[in-house]
């Protein structure tokens, strides 16, 4: 998968914007996340993967959803440990998680590391308000 | 989503991305919105008028409360605080610090927006998971 800078935002706009594009172009020949584009690839070619991910999701949700009404039974945790027990010993979907956590973690220390240097928390000031969507307003 | 990683399980930023990552603060540093910015909180913290009034609305406010909690509060003191809330909500100061934030935080999202359409997910929401949420989900 190619990693090249995307050609529309390629042209340079101001400091702030290049150094941005150059930051997400370091960040793109990390390993962290040329380990997870292939494993996000080899998934897209893995019915079975996509499947097991599909249904951790479902019951993460569902698990998610019963917490707020303190409905979980014994069985719907049983259930998640089964499935992600079985995800992590089928290869594909088990690598596809783990380079997600490692490349979650990298976006973390990146912004932490920048958040660091301005004395701000960048992710918190560039997230868009009030799109948590958690229906309460 | 995946469980957080303790800080020993962490790996370290590379080098290009930890280069990338300083120019990208200093740009940032240096834009128009950040200068504004720090003016404006720098006006907040010297404007003697708009001290005067949040030190008066402060006064008051504490006033209020310990009036309420002896149930002696008085229409002149809820009127009162009304009146200091206003004055500083609208005053000048106050204005356009939060026009200086607005305009930050907008540079810090069209970075944000850059960054994400290069990597191929929103770097903010990654980072920080509930940036710009409600507070209560």
């Amino acid at each position: 998968m190619s990693t090249d800078l995307k050609p529309a935002e390629a042209a340079s706009k101001s400091p702030v914007m290049d150094s941005s594009l150059d930051l997400a172009q370091a960040f793109m020949n990390t390993q962290v996340y040329q380990e997870y584009l292939a494993a996000a690839a080899a998934v897209e070619r893995d019915e079975k993967a996509q499947q097991l991910l599909r249904q951790i999701e479902e019951a993460q949700a569902d698990l998610h959803a019963k917490k707020s009404w303190g409905g979980i039974t014994p069985e719907d945790i049983e259930q998640l440990n089964d499935l992600e027990a079985a995800m992590k010993a089928y290869e594909p979907a088990g690598r596809y998680v783990a380079a997600q956590e490692d490349v979650i973690d990298y976006t973390k220390q990146l912004n932490e590391y920048v958040s660091q240097k301005l004395g701000a928390d960048f992710a918190r000031l560039a997230a868009p308000a009030h799109s948590c969507g958690c229906g309460s307003h | 989503m995946p469980q957080t990683k303790t800080p020993e399980q962490s790996m370290k930023l590379d080098l290009q991305v930890r280069e990338a990552a300083d120019r990208f603060a200093v740009a940032l540093e240096q834009c128009a919105e950040s200068r504004s910015y720090r003016e404006a909180v720098e006006r907040v913290e010297t404007d003697a008028e708009f001290s005067r009034l949040r030190r008066e609305l402060g006064e008051a406010a504490g006033q209020y409360n310990a009036a309420h909690a002896d149930g002696t509060v008085t229409h002149e003191m809820i009127s009162q605080v009304q009146q200091l809330q206003q004055l500083v909500q609208f005053h000048e100061v106050n204005r356009d610090f939060r026009d200086a934030e607005s305009l930050l935080k907008e540079r810090f999202a069209a970075c944000n927006e850059l960054i994400s359409e290069q990597i191929g997910f929103d770097f903010a929401r990654i980072a920080a998971p509930h940036a710009g949420g409600c507070g209560t989900c």
